[in-house]
């Protein structure tokens, strides 16, 4: 350490006490991370993915339950977040509508924690999760789904203003539930991400 | 009692000030000194010794908050004890670290501590805070004032320790933009 670190800690001594006021520590009794019941939907089937064009391994395309186009190579790999988010916020109320079914989720989620929608494929194998929270006023959505192919997690989202796409790896959780609810900076989808993780475990 | 009413006492130097804080803010300045002081002892005296520092200091001062007020004053007193300690080679629990870590803060090597008096320094890093969402202000605050560990603070905004420490990490490098935008830098 040097002293200039010491010199803007020190500095910190003197900061406005409104502001440090504000910030006081909650005492460990009164952190009950509000947890949701586990909130698994089976679709019957959904068919959302589908190899395009291309021989097998050149180019995949896929579309997310969220009805995001996600392009994928050997050396590419893009996820088109333009189309309308399968998040809603209408008349101070949120909504998921995934496949066709529309599903008020203003009481189920907040700003730390997630709705977790969770689809099978027609073998009955988890194919993908949606993570939906916050509130009206600053919501967001996160899929993660399997690539079957590349035997990988690919994940895409948005938050405000925030917006990202990405490879997990083979393992969620060795990936890091981490990069993802680093990435989009928020609470609720670390706690999504967390619901996933025990459904895995 | 308000904090008005209190600060009220203390101008017309009737020592009650001193019980109505220690009701009011005492356990709180007692939470803020045991994060931090070597042991429950010395935690306790910080609080005491704030005490007695904000009777002899108000009047004149007439802080806006007194609960901030009283905090600030039990922390810096902490903060000195540890150093007692740690010039006694008995640790220093998270200050090394949390020195450690606002390294990544510092704008540029010698130029804080010689360019910049405190008080500036203090003011232009309220400006920051009062930027910052809040989310990421109380998370710094609670791991560099508060001196919570990494982990304690993340779980106190919902957040896990890695996210925190990755969120703490963006923190430190934006205060060093910011520190260099107000002109920080040799």
């Amino acid at each position: 350490m040097s002293r200039q670190s010491t010199v803007l800690f020190d500095a910190l001594a003197n900061l406005d006490p409104e502001l440090v006021l504000a910030a006081a520590p909650i005492p460990a009794e009164a952190q009950h991370k509000k947890r949701r019941p586990l909130w698994v939907m089976v679709a019957a089937v959904i068919a959302v993915a589908a190899l395009l064009m291309g021989a097998a391994g050149i180019l995949n395309h896929y579309f997310s339950l969220g009805g995001f186009a996600v392009e994928s190579t050997e050396h590419h790999f893009s996820i088109d977040l333009s189309a309308k988010g399968p998040v809603e916020a209408k008349d101070g109320r949120l909504y998921l509508e995934i496949d066709g079914e529309r599903t008020d989720i203003t009481d189920l989620v907040d700003a730390h924690t997630a709705y977790l929608y969770t689809a099978y494929n027609a073998s009955g194998q988890v194919f993908s999760h949606i993570l939906a929270g916050g509130t009206p006023e600053d919501y967001g959505w996160v899929e993660i789904w399997f690539d079957g192919a590349k035997q990988r997690y690919v994940w895409a989202g948005k938050h405000g203003e925030m917006s990202g796409s990405g490879l997990l790896g083979e393992d969620l959780e060795l990936a890091g539930a981490e990069e993802v609810a680093d990435v989009m900076d928020c609470p609720w989808i670390a706690d999504g991400v967390e619901q996933i993780l025990a459904t895995a475990s | 009692m308000e904090d008005e009413e209190i600060i009220a006492l203390f101008f017309q130097r009737d020592q009650r000030a001193i019980e109505v804080c220690r009701t009011r803010y005492g356990s709180f300045c007692t939470s803020v000194a045991n994060r931090i002081a070597p042991s429950r002892e010395d935690g306790e005296e910080c609080v005491n010794d704030a005490l007695l520092r904000a009777w002899n200091s108000i009047p004149p001062q007439h802080p806006k908050s007194l609960g901030g007020f009283l905090a600030a004053l039990t922390r810096n007193l902490a903060v000195d004890r540890v150093r007692e300690h740690t010039a006694q080679k008995r640790g220093g629990g998270e200050i090394p670290l949390v020195l450690d870590e606002l390294e990544e803060a510092v704008p540029a090597p010698g130029s804080v501590e010689e360019a910049v008096e405190g008080h500036l320094l203090s003011e232009s890093i309220n400006r920051f805070l009062r930027s910052l969402p809040e989310k990421e202000r109380l998370l710094f605050l609670r791991r560099y004032w508060y001196l919570c560990s990494v982990k304690e603070a993340g779980a106190m905004g919902g957040m896990s320790e890695g996210t925190a420490s990755s969120l703490l990490r963006r923190t430190r490098n934006k205060l060093k933009k910011h520190l260099e935008q107000e002109g920080f830098v040799l």
